[in-house]
């Protein structure tokens, strides 16, 4: 490998045990995102990327290392590490997020984590039975809610403010650009209406991306990974959302390839009840009233779709969140509150 | 033979036509959106699907990153890539029209460490001992000047010894090959198993159309392992030292994981795959990985 790359590697590793274990060619490069160093445009800006992720193979070429690299200009690795390490100290946290440590050069910055192996929570989760599936999600949200309350304490630097905030000031910007890619004006007003209904919620550290994917069985217990933009979003019950619609699609992609999940949420099909009932009961653990539960359902719905805009992804990336937004409109047409979290 | 996405996949026509659109003040992004990616739909996706195909650089172990050469460079990419990690860069290339496409890319980029040239890559143009890496990607996928395309050894042979005379001690040459499932000629290397496949291919000719192309391209898969003996075996004929095979995947455009091509290696990367069927962990389980990939990368140092 290349002598920066391996400089970095043995400054990342603590525990000086990797020169030892990793051979000069047991490195496996697996989502090769961009180049580094990036390419820069015309103007001279850098190109949205997000480099590339290692798997170090041991002599025996087992994984034994997992290593993300990015671009120096990267703002969220340095970030990331940062959180895992706060994370990882707490004794109730070491056993759900991975030990990670961080360098980085002129070039490149990258952050080296142990291997964890284990059975993705993706994988196993099209052939759960129903109950085995709502058991899994209660004891995985159950999980994510104690690494956000726990990391509320150890990283009170990042909320951006400890008073409940109104979520159509949180949705703002991401109406803002919802507007500005063509979502049509009666939409965006319906959308602001049913967010300032919904009122203020206290702050919460959010994982930002909890889908079946960053969820893994090890050991007998489930453990979470990528804390790449870990406490950015800071609205209770984002991650719920996140995570009930990705478990939905995978469990049900042929209707998910047919219909939105918030029309689906909207209608009497066991799956629809099953998702809702999971978000209520996480909801009430929160402390969150049904009604503003309905509203941090529009607000995910809006920001996880403004996010992928703003990446700079081609339209067929955020096309099917998109839909998610309009399907939110559509329940919101005329004025009408969003009731699809009312108690059962 | 063909490589994916490379420039041996257009017609002389396109490569032609891409050649004029550059020549009429079009900025390069553009006329490669229009002639030859009409679905790449804005200049991130492009610099995206160029970007990561540069990245095999990180696994290259090299004293020096000074000089780098891009033989048959195309329009340009690797080059691209190269010039962001050595001080100078110089790309070849036999044919007239992509060399312009290549010089109005770098002209408009800025890339002042760039030069570019036309020669083949049979009769490189530079003194002995010039570079510290030298890449030949899509090997095989266009013709050389001077050599006849349907004797594939001859040609690796050429463009190998070529290769190996530019570099420098503890350089290192890139080639990259891919092993298309289109019907066509089979790649006449690899001894016995190339014999085995050619009798194959000529016994499934006597089958109907639609049994002979579904049957050519499993024989093509079984070709692959042809492909990742005989390559190893060239570049230690053409005199190079130590030799690294890797796979990519899913292709040279879009290189999401490159794979050193060892047996637990590629289990273990089939482990990580969610949608890794088990017939593919039991190829690779036999030691059969070569027959997974398409793409295949090698890594050789003087």
């Amino acid at each position: 490998m290349k002598h920066e790359l391996h400089e970095l590697l043995v400054a990342a590793d603590r525990a000086g045990n990797l020169t030892r274990e990793i051979p000069e060619d047991g490195i496996l490069i697996v989502e090769n995102y961009g180049a580094i160093p990036p390419a820069v445009r015309r103007s001279g800006c850098y190109v949205w990327n997000r480099g590339f992720n290692v798997v170090l193979l041991g002599r025996d070429d087992a994984p034994r290392y997992f290593c993300k690299c990015r671009p120096i200009a990267d703002a969220n690795l340095e970030r990331e590490t940062a959180v895992l390490r706060a994370l990882h100290s707490d004794p109730e946290l070491c056993t759900i997020v991975p030990r990670a440590s961080g360098a980085r050069d002129s070039e490149v910055q990258l952050q080296l984590n142990e291997f964890v192996t284990g059975w993705p929570y993706e994988r196993a989760l099209p052939r759960l039975t129903e109950l085995a599936w709502v058991e899994s999600m209660a004891q995985i949200l159950s999980v994510a809610r104690m690494v956000s309350r726990r990391a509320t304490d150890l990283l009170p630097s990042l909320l951006t403010t400890p008073a409940p905030a109104p979520l159509c000031v949180a949705a703002a910007n991401a109406l803002r650009e919802l507007g500005a890619v063509g979502l049509a004006a009666d939409v965006l007003q319906g959308l602001e209406r049913a967010l300032a209904g919904a009122g203020a919620v206290p702050p919460l550290l959010q994982h930002g991306d909890l889908w079946p994917g960053n969820v893994l069985w090890h050991h007998g217990s489930w453990r979470l990974l990528d804390f790449e933009v870990f406490g950015i979003v800071q609205t209770p019950l984002y991650d719920v959302c996140h995570f009930v619609r990705n478990c939905w699609t995978l469990r049900e992609p042929r209707v998910a390839a047919t219909t939105t999940w918030v029309a689906r949420l909207a209608s009497d099909a066991r799956d629809a009840e099953l998702c809702r009932r999971t978000i209520l009961t996480e909801a009430r653990h929160l402390g969150l009233e049904a009604t503003q539960a309905a509203g941090v359902l529009a607000y995910y719905v809006v920001d996880v779709t403004a996010q992928v805009i703003r990446r700079g992804t081609p339209q067929v990336a955020w096309a099917p969140l998109m839909r998610e937004v309009l399907a939110a409109g559509e329940l919101l047409r005329g004025g009408a509150a969003l009731r699809l979290l009312d108690p059962l | 033979m063909d490589a994916p996405g490379l420039v041996s996949s257009w017609s002389d026509q396109e490569l032609a036509q891409l050649a004029a659109t550059v020549g009429r003040g079009l900025p390069w992004r553009q006329a490669l959106r229009e002639v030859a990616q009409p679905s790449a739909s804005d200049e991130r996706s492009e610099h995206r699907s160029d970007d990561a195909c540069g990245n095999w650089l990180w696994l290259v172990d090299l004293a020096r990153w000074e000089r780098a050469l891009d033989v048959q460079g195309g329009i340009g990419s690797m080059t691209a890539a190269l010039a962001r990690h050595f001080t100078s860069v110089h790309y070849v290339d036999a044919a007239r029209p992509p060399l312009e496409f290549a010089r109005a890319r770098f002209r408009e980029d800025r890339s002042a460490n760039v030069a570019c040239a036309q020669a083949g890559a049979g009769a490189l143009p530079y003194p002995n001992a010039t570079f510290d890496c030298v890449v030949w990607d899509g090997a095989l996928g266009r013709g050389v000047s001077g050599v006849a395309m349907v004797d594939p050894p001859a040609v690796l042979a050429a463009v190998l010894t070529e290769c190996r005379r530019v570099l420098r001690p503890g350089g290192c040459l890139y080639v990259g090959i891919a092993t298309g499932p289109v019907p066509g000629r089979v790649l006449p290397v690899g001894g016995i198993l190339s014999a085995l496949v050619r009798m194959v291919v000529r016994a499934i000719r006597v089958l109907p159309v639609w049994t002979w192309r579904r049957a050519t391209m499993q024989v093509r898969r079984v070709e692959r392992l042809a492909v990742a003996r005989a390559i190893p075996r060239q570049l230690r004929a053409a005199g190079f030292a130590r030799v690294q095979a890797f796979y990519i995947d899913p292709s040279f455009q879009q290189p999401w994981s490159i794979i050193p091509a060892r047996r637990r290696a590629v289990l273990a990367y089939e482990r990580l795959q969610m949608t890794s069927a088990r017939r593919r962990r039991w190829l690779a389980w036999l030691s059969l990985h070569p027959v997974l990939f398409e793409c295949h990368m090698f890594l050789a140092y003087v």
